[in-house]
């Protein structure tokens, strides 16, 4: 049987050893694939799944009022992500620019990469609401009934949340490019 | 006009990763809504590939460990103190009844020793209330003569408890 966020969490903090197992079941997947397609590492997504759940352990107890406990592990995951950037600059790509096709696709992927870095970045400064609209859905793939039931609102405004987010993000990212 | 439209569609369609021909041409010619595009994409780029990947078993075991040691340790703290009230409890019931019934005892006349009866003789003349009512298992000066036991047991077998412990980290809330 699958249980919601909030009864395997007071579970867990009664002690259950099942609830914890199963809070991994649930997420080990999403944060494994988040964190891959963030630094394109399979050893490093499994690190640093690891050390969200260490994360959890340690902190589950500070949990309460949030909207889940995906949105609290994907929070995590970002500021893991983020100072593991700050620690290790990405190394710098050669271009062979005799070889037109390699470079347009390496000039991509850099960019590619970039703008991952910089969305990670800027998410961090958008309202608590439009974050976790964001990681509810894209993130952890609940669909938009299922995030209006989570954040108690309704479909529209869950809509409104993921499109505010956007919105703002390309203004963040805009900005940070003016230098503002 | 375009702009609007196309935002629209951004916000009825929030998982979207393909452009009908009008919109692709619109991108190409407006930053904003370009970007506005891109950003879409790389987050529908995580919701498309949910597939099921797990963690190797020897790191969930690892996990399941420290989250069996973190919960072990948050429920000795929780027996510690449980087992000093017991304790205290205990001490306290039986010391009220081994005193309450040497009262009795010494009252009826059943105990001979001159020494003790010049102790109980001594309280007698000088806390006559407190012995009268201590007669009884019932009385007063019992209750009050529980309540000071238990918190004395407590609080010693408590700090003498910590101080003596291998659970050092008791207090690492």
């Amino acid at each position: 049987m699958v249980k919601d966020d909030e009864s395997l969490l007071k579970e867990y903090l009664k002690g259950d050893e099942k609830a914890f197992s199963m809070i991994i079941e649930k997420y080990e997947g999403k944060l494994l694939n988040f964190f891959y397609k963030m630094c394109r590492d399979g050893e490093l997504a499994k690190d640093f799944t690891q050390e969200v759940f260490l994360r959890f352990i340690n902190g589950a107890k500070n949990l309460r009022g949030e909207s889940s406990i995906g949105t609290w592990l994907f929070r995590v995951a970002t500021n893991i992500l983020i100072d593991h950037k700050r620690k290790f600059n990405p190394p710098k790509i050669d271009i062979d620019e005799s070889d037109a096709s390699v470079s347009s696709k390496a000039e991509y992927l850099i960019e590619k990469r970039e703008l991952k870095d910089e969305i990670l970045k800027a998410i961090k400064k958008l309202p608590d609401a439009q974050q976790n609209a964001l990681m509810l859905f894209y993130y952890e793939g609940n669909s938009l009934e299922e995030i209006g039931k989570i954040l108690n609102c309704s479909l529209q405004n869950v809509k409104n949340h993921l499109f505010r987010a956007k919105i703002n993000l390309a203004q963040i990212l805009k900005e940070g490019k003016n230098g503002v | 006009m375009e702009c609007e439209k196309f935002e629209k569609f951004i916000f009825e369609n929030p998982e979207a990763t393909t452009l009908n021909g009008q919109f692709s041409q619109h991108i190409k010619e407006c930053e904003k809504c370009e970007k506005l595009w891109e950003i879409q994409n790389e987050f529908a780029e995580f919701r498309l590939d949910q597939s099921k990947i797990n963690l190797p078993l020897k790191t969930k075991s690892y996990l399941l460990r420290i989250a069996k040691n973190r919960s072990f340790e948050k429920f000795s703290r929780i027996e510690f103190i449980e087992d000093t009230f017991i304790f205290a409890i205990v001490v306290s019931t039986v010391l009220t009844g081994i005193v309450a019934s040497f009262y009795q005892i010494v009252l009826n006349g059943g105990m001979q020793n001159r020494y003790i009866k010049m102790l109980f003789d001594f309280i007698k003349d000088n806390f006559s209330n407190f012995a009268t009512s201590f007669s009884s298992l019932l009385g007063k000066e019992s209750f009050v003569f529980l309540i000071s036991v238990f918190l004395i047991t407590f609080s010693l077998s408590f700090f003498f408890r910590v101080l003596n412990s291998e659970k050092k980290n008791i207090f690492s809330f």
